[in-house]
């Protein structure tokens, strides 16, 4: 355990120091943020005035701190990430990861991370703490709701990483990662808003309520403890399933030295 | 004359089924664009399901704001700083017409191919939604049409703006992913703007954004919304000229391995 520990921290420091490089970046990716952030409060600020949602402005900004969570989880961690594993399978150098006396799933999935993301998780995290500070949120509520954001947002890597194994297949990953960024983007509002059969689909399909929603109930009290522990037998699940697929895929691939 | 145009038209098109080929060679990496492209439509469950209008003036407005979508070259910024960068640009422009020709190809022949592979979203249109169609006013058609063209003119000068930025410096196109996210806030994409609080709507009719999803699918829906061609074809023009302002100053500082 301590050993993926100590991965995890090496990885992210080389990444770090890579993106330090490119400053201009940063500015770019404050100036997104901004946008982005300004762009879903209107959003559904706007959406509860007309009475699309039902929801109060406080509890709206919890929804929306979430989702720019995910959003920044997705830029930093899923995307790259993702974007490496496929590079490793059209090239034929995933025998670099697995020779590794370590989990290779493990290690694809924590290989990488960008500096992108960074300013997308500090506004989430300011938004979602300015809406629970209103709404008067106990430390409780905080402590298990963070757990819970925690579990969705590996629960939502994973679903990723599961449609990534196509790249076994097919050699384009990147506009995946994009459309299911995108999905994820549809829990920023509660799912429950939508017309049935979206909302079976992100309910049942694509994890959007588990991930998303699910830990925003928990921030919001409307939800027992009970829930966090179908949430981690949820990403347990996934995680065998993605196991299994990646040991399915590896079937199918050849190497530039097979 | 004549010839010089009949020529120029020749290649042009030769151009225009190269790009055609290259863009079907990549259909299925395309598919996945297009799937994401269309991801606001998942939006239109929430309007149908509680907004104040009926289902078939948002089902109608999403569409056509997605329609709009496919008719903003941005892309062109990537290719273009990525060639800059990598001094690919050079065997460009030893062509005799000017690299902007290719883009343009490249990107009609990625417009109609995206077009294609929509279709298979847009036949839900009218599953989900019967009466989709019986309803539309053919005169809006036109209108509609100028600002897609309009929309599509206007990014491409955006995109070559962007990407001639490349010569000066290292990275440009961070800033379009900021860009992105006007577009899809407060240009129409993601939610219809007439909800915005009016004094926001106000100082956005100055900017290109609504003309570029929300004017021309709200027209072509059948809404009560007036036109602003006018004000996009100011943005083009002056966003077109200080394109070709930067790419010009570009140029005379662009050196290549080898030049």
């Amino acid at each position: 355990m301590r050993g993926y520990l100590r991965i995890l921290f090496r990885s992210l420091e080389a990444a770090v120091a890579s993106w330090t490089e490119y400053r201009l970046d940063f500015f770019a990716a404050l100036l997104t943020t901004l946008v982005e952030s300004a762009g879903r409060v209107v959003a559904i600020l706007s959406l509860a005035r007309v009475g699309v949602l039902d929801l109060d402005p406080d509890r709206a900004l919890v929804y929306v701190g979430a989702a720019t969570l995910m959003s920044g989880f997705f830029v930093s961690v899923v995307g790259p990430n993702l974007v490496a594993f496929s590079r490793r399978l059209l090239e034929g150098t995933l025998e670099y990861v697995l020779l590794r006396p370590r989990d290779p799933v493990f290690l694809l999935m924590t290989e990488t991370a960008s500096l992108w993301g960074m300013t997308d998780l500090w506004a989430g995290a300011i938004l979602l703490g300015v809406g629970l500070f209103r709404l008067g949120a106990g430390p409780g509520e905080v402590l298990v709701g963070a757990l819970a954001l925690g579990l969705g947002m590996v629960l939502a890597y994973l679903f990723a990483f599961l449609l990534a194994l196509v790249g076994f297949f097919s050699v384009y990953v990147h506009n995946l990662v994009n459309l299911v960024a995108g999905l994820f983007g549809a829990g920023q509002y509660p799912v429950r808003a939508y017309a049935p059969l979206v909302r079976a689909l992100l309910t049942f399909v694509v994890p959007v309520y588990l991930a998303l929603n699910l830990p925003v109930e928990l921030f919001l009290g409307a939800r027992g403890v009970g829930a966090v522990l179908g949430l981690f037998l949820a990403v347990l699940g996934l995680w065998l399933l993605v196991r299994l697929g990646f040991a399915l895929g590896l079937r199918f691939y050849t190497s530039a030295s097979s | 004359m004549v010839r010089g145009i009949q020529n120029f038209a020749r290649k042009f098109l030769a151009y225009l089924e190269a790009s055609l080929g290259r863009h079907l060679a990549y259909g299925g990496e395309l598919a996945f664009w297009v799937l994401a492209q269309s991801l606001p439509l998942v939006f239109l469950a929430l309007w149908v399901e509680g907004g104040p209008r009926p289902d078939l003036d948002y089902a109608r407005y999403y569409f056509f704001a997605w329609i709009a979508g496919f008719f903003h070259p941005l892309w062109v910024a990537y290719e273009l700083a990525y060639e800059i960068n990598t001094g690919r640009l050079s065997p460009l422009l030893l062509r005799p017409f000017s690299p902007a020709l290719d883009y343009l190809a490249s990107q009609l022949g990625l417009l109609f191919v995206s077009l294609v592979l929509g279709l298979p979203v847009a036949v839900l249109f009218p599953v989900l939604f019967p009466g989709f169609f019986s309803g539309l006013e053919l005169s809006r058609l036109p209108g509609y049409l100028l600002y897609l063209l309009l929309g599509f003119a206007f990014h491409f000068a955006l995109a070559w703006l962007i990407g001639s930025l490349a010569f000066f410096l290292e990275r440009s196109t961070g800033v379009l992913e900021a860009y992105y996210g006007l577009l899809y806030f407060f240009g129409g994409v993601a939610l219809p703007l007439d909800v915005l609080p009016p004094g926001l709507l106000r100082v956005l009719e100055w900017t290109p954004l609504p003309y570029l999803a929300f004017r021309p699918a709200a027209w072509a829906a059948g809404w009560e919304a007036g036109t602003g061609y006018g004000v996009l074809a100011l943005w083009t023009l002056w966003v077109g000229l200080l394109a070709a302002f930067v790419w010009r100053r570009g140029l005379v500082r662009y050196g290549a391995f080898g030049a």
